[in-house]
């Protein structure tokens, strides 16, 4: 370093006097001249705010498909996000599937009184699959996700509900492909339904709590039905009262969404 | 006890094998180190603190929050950042996506705010030419950066970290301590390792866990100072010594009861960690 800025070039330089060639020249000398950069008087505000504008440019999440179609019908971009990592972890992904589309099956063929247990502890079945293949050896995020502030209740559910919708619309479609009738699809509905419902119930209380309010709903509901039409659990559950759930379903689902800018820390 | 962290009689088994046995300990400022051989019960003592494990006796008082209560539960896991030992990854993800999504669980919910806290972790682990990478694609060291950068989000008063420089090169191991010791000015910081390296570097406290129970707690030079006269060399293989092992120059460095005659040296804190844990260690050392 042989020179450095004189008091005037200082001047010239910030009030922009000078031509492009001289300014090149200061510029190449104050990127490495820490001394002569001290001279030159810099607005902190207005850097940090066209740092920061660059950063975010730079650094941003990218949106995959999925949440770019959530966001779409107006789900919360933190909300997508946490729903559209279920399908990115493939293994327990196609498990879950799996399960749910094959509990869908065999609750279809039930028809007898003798699995009334059965088909009152049927959501559930949806839920305990999509449990055990997101935990420890399905998340490889699994601790990170149980040491969080987050109840890794809330998280589970929105997996449930990403699941089990994904498995309705498989089964509808295959359905229509084949032209069959017996509405299987319609079998994952009450566990979808009683999800979402704790899901919207949880954001003005417990999780937990929300949950046994669920489970005692449902319980209440599948006896008061069957006992008032005079037929078994499978009566109660038959397509025609399948409509019910998706009423359900889409009704906590929008009470969620309303939610949604007055979700308070912890219960998004 | 009044500090940061305390701990009275924490005990957990798994099955038959009693993994936390009466475990009493107060955690205030500064890095602490747990020293211990694999199966001491470090990773175990770090979960129950993170509160990921339940422990089944003993009582816990974290930040001033009791994590038996579902609500103070909730208040440590904001407070503590954690760092387990095997942190997974989906490596399918950029490192930038999977710190803006541990970010979500961690309750930063406004994008601006949620992609700038991400941002400041970022840098501060120094992974800025990483961030748009896929995490697949990412070495071990970056990867190990990544874990404590999703461990800081939310800026933890408390971080818990497990293991922090398992499976690093010797410069990588380095740059991890020299940040592990940035970050511990305005933090309170507890991290396991099997490395007295480690302890030597950068805690001023150290635990040494053995079998469920911490046998020793203290500052490192008290912890070197457990071999003092209790450490020689000799041409021969010292068969009064706990433990031994040949240096480089070809003698044999004894720790133990010195024999008559033998002439003590220095201890390391290397040393009284050998004395305390015997040969269990001395052979996860040469591992």
């Amino acid at each position: 370093m042989t020179w450095h800025l004189e008091a005037e070039a200082v001047a010239r330089y910030d009030a922009g006097f000078n031509d492009r060639v001289t300014s090149a020249s200061i510029e190449a000398h104050l990127e490495r001249c820490a001394d002569c950069r001290r001279l030159i008087a810099c607005e902190d505000d207005w850097l940090d705010q066209r740092w920061e504008a660059l950063a975010k440019e730079v650094y941003k999440p990218s949106v995959s498909g999925t949440e770019h179609l959530l966001g779409r019908i107006g789900i919360p971009g933190h909300f997508a996000r946490l729903v559209a990592v279920t399908p990115s972890l493939k293994p327990a992904w196609l498990i879950a599937l799996t399960v749910a589309l094959a509990f869908a099956g065999l609750a279809s063929q039930v028809s007898s009184g003798d699995f009334d247990l059965f088909l009152a502890i049927a959501p559930l079945v949806p839920v305990t699959g999509v449990a055990l293949a997101y935990g420890r050896r399905g998340d490889p995020a699994h601790e990170i996700l149980m040491s969080s502030p987050l109840d890794p209740l809330r998280v589970l559910f929105l997996r449930v509900a990403a699941v089990t919708i994904t498995a309705s619309g498989i089964a509808a479609t295959v359905e229509v492909i084949v032209g069959g009738r017996s509405e299987f699809g319609l079998w994952l509905l009450p566990s979808l339904a009683l999800v979402v419902f704790t899901l919207a119930l949880g954001t003005r209380i417990s999780l937990w709590s929300a949950s046994l309010i669920a489970v005692a709903a449902w319980v209440t509901f599948i006896a008061v039905e069957s006992s008032r039409l005079q037929v078994s659990t499978a009566g109660v559950l038959s397509g025609r009262t399948q409509a019910w759930f998706v009423a359900v379903a889409a009704l906590a689902g929008t009470m969620l969404l309303r939610r949604a800018d007055h979700y308070r820390r912890g219960r998004l | 006890m009044s500090g940061i962290v305390d701990v009275e009689g924490l005990s957990l088994r798994y099955g038959s094998v009693r993994a936390l046995d009466g475990v009493n300990f107060t955690l205030r400022q500064g890095i602490t180190g747990v020293l211990g051989p694999n199966g001491a019960g470090k990773t175990t003592l770090l979960r129950c603190l993170s509160t990921v494990l339940v422990p089944d006796s003993g009582r816990m008082d974290i930040l001033g929050f009791d994590p038996d209560s579902l609500t103070d539960r909730v208040e440590i896991r904001r407070r503590v950042g954690y760092m387990p030992q095997e942190p997974g990854f989906y490596a399918s993800f950029s490192c930038f996506d999977f710190l803006d999504y541990v970010a979500i669980l961690k309750e930063h919910v406004d994008p601006d705010d949620r992609h700038r806290e991400v941002r400041r972790v970022i840098e501060e682990v120094g992974l800025e030419e990483k961030a748009k990478t896929k995490i697949r694609k990412v070495s071990g060291g970056m990867r190990r950066r990544l874990a404590l950068a999703q461990a800081l989000i939310g800026s933890p008063r408390l971080l818990l970290l497990d293991e922090p420089t398992a499976g690093l090169d010797p410069e990588q191991r380095f740059r991890f301590r020299e940040l592990v010791s940035e970050l511990s000015e305005d933090r309170v910081v507890l991290l396991s390792t099997h490395q007295t390296e480690d302890v030597a570097a950068v805690c001023d406290r150290v635990l040494v866990m053995a079998g469920g129970k911490i046998s020793f707690d203290g500052p490192p030079r008290d912890l070197a100072q457990l071999a003092a006269g209790k450490v020689w060399l000799s041409n021969e293989k010292p068969s009064a010594a706990q433990v031994f092992w040949r240096t480089a120059d070809g003698a044999f460095r004894g720790v133990g009861q010195a024999p008559p005659g033998s002439m003590p040296i220095e201890p390391t804190i290397e040393d009284g960690y050998l004395l305390l844990v015997g040969a269990a260690a001395l052979a996860e050392e040469a591992a």
